[in-house]
């Protein structure tokens, strides 16, 4: 029996053995069509779904490498069943084609007759196609182009769009590469993306997701337009370009709540974006208004609605997705795969913490016991407000107090989801505390003196899950959040991953009521990071407030 | 060596045999025991006397039967055997087979002459052999086409499209598929024992139902459909025969489940060989433009099981580890059983070796070994030979796990039963395959310590069982649960007695009858017993009390029976004259024969008068035979025929050919030919030879 490092499932996931001696040459080889689902310790788990394969396909595998890939690493023989599914699904893409047509702009071209009729005769379909031009091929109306393919993509079908892009307005753009160079991985997934055209980047958080970008726009050379998740975000981002790329400060526009410049790379909000007035979109025309050769979304897996409805009208855009996870908690994987594009690169995290790209973390769970009385009014408490009282126990201030002092040394972000909760512990800590309410200005400045160290401390709300760069932060504990959200508690984790000056570790902590929803939402969130190799320890609150030697 | 050659030296002095069964009783019992084990239909059952033998291997089902044994090329000869006029000589034979096909090997042509006398198609001497008159008339009906075809290929080689394999690698790889299929039919199995689906009204599954079974299952229709099939074939699903009637795993499934893996794929494989329904078909539409449903009567099919055999075998006889096409196999079959025109043999030959890959009898598309096994071994009682070899080819099991901090456990492989057992009260499996993936949770580990275990009994399990050590988390989750375990009191009782009278419980306490329940009185009102909740009631309506069974709501209960199906309502299909019949019964048929051959001849030498007006009274299957008898010697006959107003005549006849119950035949009264009914016929008696001239 040949002893291979891989173990298919009937399920399609894949179980690879870490300690293999081919576990590095086989993680490779399935990685372009497989999911990587979890990465604890000794084995992970891929999973083969048809979007994987599809994104295969996208990046130009056949069935026949993917299958050859399975049988050569494969401990035992694999079921002959996968391999149909596989070759099946595999043949499902690119059997319709999107092509440029010079009389009719866009049209579906088939080279399977009847597939063709099949989803012709879809519902969804058919108000998105016009003239039959001949058995084989249909027109496609050019502003249903994301439209159609998100929805022959729900058919399974999914169609190969070959109609290009328009270069939009050339820019010029350079990389500035003085006292630093573009990274491996960053270098490949941006050559990646340049080749593909569109699609998503993965990289894990504090990986350097912005330089891609910035090197992705210095291969396009166009006029770019960057939606990211607010306006710290927009500043960071400038100030990134302007330090990498020969990007002036007068080429670099900002267009938020509070200004409303279009240069030629405009960095947007998404939330200006999807402001109403009257019940219209007033902003959406940001995306007509020039044209752009390169659209970049930051924080992918955040796209809220309606940018997907206005992203599936500017398909002849290039389009360049980053992010930390492509776990959506609502679940449309499928629109990205279909709207933005596919997936261009994707990295473990455990990978680039191996290369010294980001610092090596140490979660802890620290779980406190709510006390006798508090039992009582959580266990008679409607179910809404149960995860409230249970993450807002004052016995965590204690525990927050007692970590923060034994952290003296170190640059602590204390992270929550309840503003009066955040109040309390600011007011114990004696550190500033950031909120929504806070002014961009005011918290530019806390910012900033956290990184300089003037402030060893600060407590964060929400706003700071996303894109705020704090380089020094090395240690993060996490009082409350949004329920069991998954990306939330990575993303709060790599706040602390930037590679310390010092080489030093991050911790993370977690408080967490035993017994109640808290720690219940706690395992759920967890699930990720354990999945991505991190390990949590579990310590109690009592070796916290009267330390042993640790 | 042919009994034709061997009789002759015996036989050389002897007259010519007068027919067939003068033939047959001449031919020693080791050439009975041969025509015997080539045409297993003639023992079946064992006739009474050679005379009833010749007659039932003159019969046109059974000569078509034996004709099929011929491949192309044997047909072909047989063929230009049956142009020539008797006496037919091998010198003639093979003179006429050279003047077609001029490459034929001369010895290949005497094998076959050889064989059409051992198969009692021909008799005689070897000077001057006959053909039996029914064979000589299904032979010459074939066209010169068809001869000439059959000359053409002496023998069948390989195609191109032959494919030599690794043997190991398809022994492994049909294992492989075979541990998944019996995966997949004791998930199906277990699906329907808690969701079992509906009957239709025609007796199948519903399209939806089928469909509901492949997405649950993970499968496309046209496996879940074979899954489906097989099982039922195999008796582990069946209809409950309820008017609203569901299909549920039967009692064979729960004995089934206990077995082996090797054992349990035996079961489904045969199943699957010898099933005369048509999985495949599930989905068409028949003539009424109704979709043929999987379970219902419409995929049953006379062909299916002989033809799904001869393509297995087909593959058997392909040289070891060869894998070919699907036209190679069509090509094949129709060199070797060239009469045959099988209704839609394209896709049944598709159906069956994609069937044959989904349930392991093949891999890589060649025949495993235990697949070769299961063909040479149909009986139940030989399933330990296939069980061997297939556990040889099945991944060696393994006895650890590896314990991850993200709660899950992960055998590396097939886990040893007893070990997956223990393992599965503590742990939610998550995913199957090569490997077996458990997940812990708090349900999970809840179960465990539901089931009398204590935090360090899983601990200990679980230390030995795994590789790794125990992740922390892991080690959390059991510790707290204990923790709280132990706060609640947690006890096995089967039941509880609840009452408010206190009075009236102290008197159950203290009854007599209620002692063997031993009673445990946990609450002043709650009273315990590990007897089940039927024994108790029935105990305590013996005191004179009327209880009523309470549910988790306080509500009364009205309990169901199980849910398991009794018996499997489908039986095994019928292997007849499948497998050559054993050496014993053919022995044991030979001996009877001979037996009836002594008696019947003591009997026609008493009932032999001539002055009766009427031929003795025989049974229809005797007169049939010495009708038969009589057209192959030419000789006339007296029979006894009821006539339409109930009167028995007597009529002299010459018979010319019988078929379908009916003899046509020269009628010396009547002056012409007409046609007798056999059942009509109420006995029957040689005449003296008939001057030539009345010879119609």
């Amino acid at each position: 029996m040949t002893e291979g490092p891989l173990i298919v499932q009937s399920d399609k996931t894949l179980l690879l053995d870490i300690d293999n001696p081919l576990s590095g040459e086989c993680r490779h080889a399935i990685a372009p069509f497989a999911e990587l689902e979890r990465a604890p310790e000794h084995i992970h788990t891929y999973r083969i779904t048809p979007l994987g394969l599809w994104n295969a396909r996208a990046a130009g595998h056949d069935a026949e490498q993917v299958i050859d890939t399975l049988l050569k690493y494969s401990r035992y023989s694999v079921p002959h069943a996968l391999l149909i599914d596989i070759a099946d699904t595999m043949g499902r893409y690119g059997r319709l084609r999107l092509l440029k047509h010079p009389a009719h702009g866009l049209v579906l071209e088939s080279s399977d007759r009847a597939v063709l009729e099949e989803v012709l005769r879809a519902k969804k379909i058919a108000p998105l196609v016009g003239m039959r031009l001949d058995e084989d091929s249909v027109v496609v109306h050019p502003s249903a182009r994301g439209q159609i393919k998100q929805t022959l993509l729900k058919l399974g079908w999914p169609a190969e769009d070959l109609a290009g892009y328009v270069d939009g307005q050339s820019h010029p753009i350079e990389l500035v590469q003085d006292d630093w160079d573009l990274r491996n991985y960053q270098r490949e997934a941006a050559e990646n993306f340049a080749s593909g055209g569109s699609g998503v980047v993965v990289l894990p958080c504090g990986a350097g997701k912005t330089i891609v970008g910035a090197a992705a726009m210095a291969m396009t050379k166009a006029t770019t337009l960057i939606l990211v998740t607010n306006t710290v975000s927009v500043h960071q981002w400038r100030r990134e370009l302007l330090k990498r790329t020969t990007l002036t400060e007068e080429e670099i526009g900002e267009y938020s709540g509070a200004k409303k410049e279009i240069r030629p790379v405009t960095i947007a909000t998404y939330q200006v974006l999807t402001t109403r007035k009257n019940g219209v979109y007033a902003h959406l025309d940001l995306f007509d208004e020039h044209d752009w050769g390169l659209i970049m979304y930051d924080e992918v897996h955040l796209l809220p609605a309606p940018i997907f409805r206005f992203t599936a009208d500017i398909q002849s855009k290039r389009r360049l997705g980053l992010t930390a996870t492509l776990v959506r908690e609502d679940g449309r994987e499928g629109d990205v795969f279909s709207l933005i594009g596919p997936k261009r690169y994707d990295a473990p995290w455990k990978d680039i913490e191996a290369q010294g790209y980001i610092a090596p973390a140490d979660c802890v769970e620290v779980r406190v016991t709510l006390p006798e009385h508090e039992r009582i009014v959580y266990a008679t408490a409607e179910r809404e407000e149960r995860y409230r009282l249970a993450a807002t126990t004052a016995l965590k201030e204690k525990v927050v107090k007692a970590l923060v002092d034994q952290h003296a040394d170190d640059h602590v972000l204390v992270i929550g989801q309840y503003l009066d909760q955040l109040d309390n512990l600011s007011e114990a800590l004696g550190a500033p505390v950031i909120n929504g309410a806070t002014p961009v200005k005011e918290r530019e400045r806390l910012y900033e003196a956290f990184r300089t160290g003037e402030l060893p401390c600060l407590v964060v709300s929400k706003v700071a899950n996303f894109s705020i760069d704090l380089p020094e932060a090395n240690v993060a504990i996490q009082v409350s959040g949004s329920f069991g959200s998954r990306q939330e508690e990575a993303q709060r984790l790599g706040r602390i991953l930037r590679p310390k000056a010092d080489g030093r570790g991050a911790r993370f902590y977690t408080v967490v009521s035993r017994d109640t929803v808290d720690a219940d939402f706690a395992a759920h969130r967890q699930r990720f990071l354990a999945e991505q190799g991190y390990a949590y320890r579990i310590i109690d609150a009592d070796d916290v407030l009267s330390p042993k030697a640790e | 060596m042919s009994n034709l050659t061997t009789a002759t030296d015996t036989q050389a002095t002897q007259a010519r045999p007068r027919s067939l069964a003068d033939d047959l009783r001449r031919r020693d019992d080791q050439a009975l025991t041969q025509l015997l084990k080539n045409r297993p239909d003639l023992v079946n059952p064992v006739p009474a006397d050679l005379r009833a033998l010749a007659a039932r291997a003159t019969g046109a089902p059974s000569m078509t039967r034996a004709l099929d044994l011929f491949n192309a090329f044997g047909i072909a000869v047989a063929c230009l055997a049956a142009r020539i006029e008797d006496p037919i000589t091998l010198a003639d034979l093979q003179t006429a087979v050279r003047e077609k096909a001029p490459e034929s090997p001369s010895e290949l042509v005497e094998e076959i002459f050889n064989q059409l006398f051992d198969l009692g198609l021909t008799w005689g001497l070897p000077s001057s052999i006959a053909m039996v008159r029914g064979c000589r008339d299904i032979l010459v009906a074939h066209t010169d086409d068809f001869v000439d075809a059959g000359l053409a290929h002496p023998s069948i080689g390989l195609a191109a499209d032959a494919v030599a394999r690794d043997g190991q690698h398809i022994a492994t790889s049909a294992a492989q598929n075979a541990l998944e299929f019996v995966r997949l039919t004791e998930a199906l199995c277990r699906l329907w024992t808690t969701e079992p689906p509906n009957g239709l009204k025609t007796g199948g599954l519903s399209a939806r139902d089928l469909a509901r079974a492949a997405d649950q299952l993970d499968v496309d229709v046209d496996t879940a459909a074979l899954i489906i099939e097989t099982a039922y074939a195999a008796g582990l699903i069946a209809n409950d025969g309820a008017s609203d009637s569901v299909f549920t795993a039967t009692t064979n499934f729960d004995e089934w489940e206990q077995c082996d893996v090797g054992t349990r794929w035996a079961l489904l494989a045969r199943s699957w060989l010898l099933n005369d329904r048509v999985p495949g078909l599930v989905g068409e539409r028949d003539a009424k433009e109704n979709k043929l449903t999987a379970l219902s009567v419409d995929l049953e099919r006379s062909f299916a099981l002989k033809l799904r055999l001869a393509i297995i075998r087909e593959l058997a006889s392909l040289p070891p580890n060869t894998s070919v096409g699907d036209s190679t196999i069509i090509e094949r079959l129709d060199w070797r059983r060239p009469r045959k025109v099988d209704p839609r043999k394209h896709e049944f030959v598709l159906w069956t070796t994609r069937e044959a890959a989904t349930l392991g009898v093949t891999g890589l598309g060649a025949l495993a070994p235990h697949g070769f096994d299961l063909i040479n071994n149909l009986v139940p009682a030989d399933d330990d030979i296939v069980v061997t070899t297939l556990s040889q080819h099945l991944p060696e099991p393994v006895d650890h796990v590896i314990l991850q901090p993200d709660l899950t456990a992960i055998a590396p492989g097939p886990l040893r039963p007893e070990l997956a057992k223990e393992i599965a009260t503590m742990a939610d499996v998550e995913s199957t395959g090569g490997a077996t993936v458990f997940r812990f949770s708090e349900q999970s580990l809840r179960r465990a310590f539901d089931l009398g275990q204590e935090a360090s009994e899983i601990l200990d399990f679980l230390t030995k069982l795994s590789r790794t050590p125990i992740p922390q988390p892991l080690e959390y989750a059991i510790a707290d649960l204990a923790k709280r375990h132990g706060q609640l009191r947690i006890g096995n009782a089967a039941c509880y007695i609840r009452c408010d009278d206190l009075a009236l419980l102290d008197s159950v306490m203290a009854a007599s009858e209620a002692q063997p329940l031993h009673l445990r009185r946990i609450a002043p009102s709650v009273v315990v017993t590990s007897a089940a909740p039927a024994s108790v009631i029935a105990r305590l309506h013996a005191i004179g009390l009327t209880p009523t069974a309470e549910g988790p709501d306080g509500g009364m209960v009205i309990t169901r029976g199980n849910s398991r199906q009794p018996t499997a309502h489908r039986p095994q299909p019928h292997l007849r004259d499948e497998g050559a019949p054993s050496q014993r019964l053919l022995a044991a048929a030979v001996k009877a024969l001979r037996g009836g051959e002594d008696n019947t001849e003591r009997a026609l030498e008493s009932s032999s008068e001539p002055s009766r007006p009427l031929p003795p009274r025989s049974a229809p299957s005797k007169t049939l035979g010495i009708l038969r008898e009589a057209i192959e010697e030419g000789v006339a006959l007296r029979i006894g025929y009821a006539s339409s107003n109930g009167t028995t005549v007597e009529h002299m006849i010459d018979p010319v050919r019988v078929n379908a119950g009916q003899v046509t035949a020269y009628d010396h009264r009547g002056g012409d030919v007409r046609t007798f009914t056999v059942s009509r016929i109420t006995g029957v008696e040689a005449l003296p030879a008939i001057p030539e001239q009345v010879q119609p």
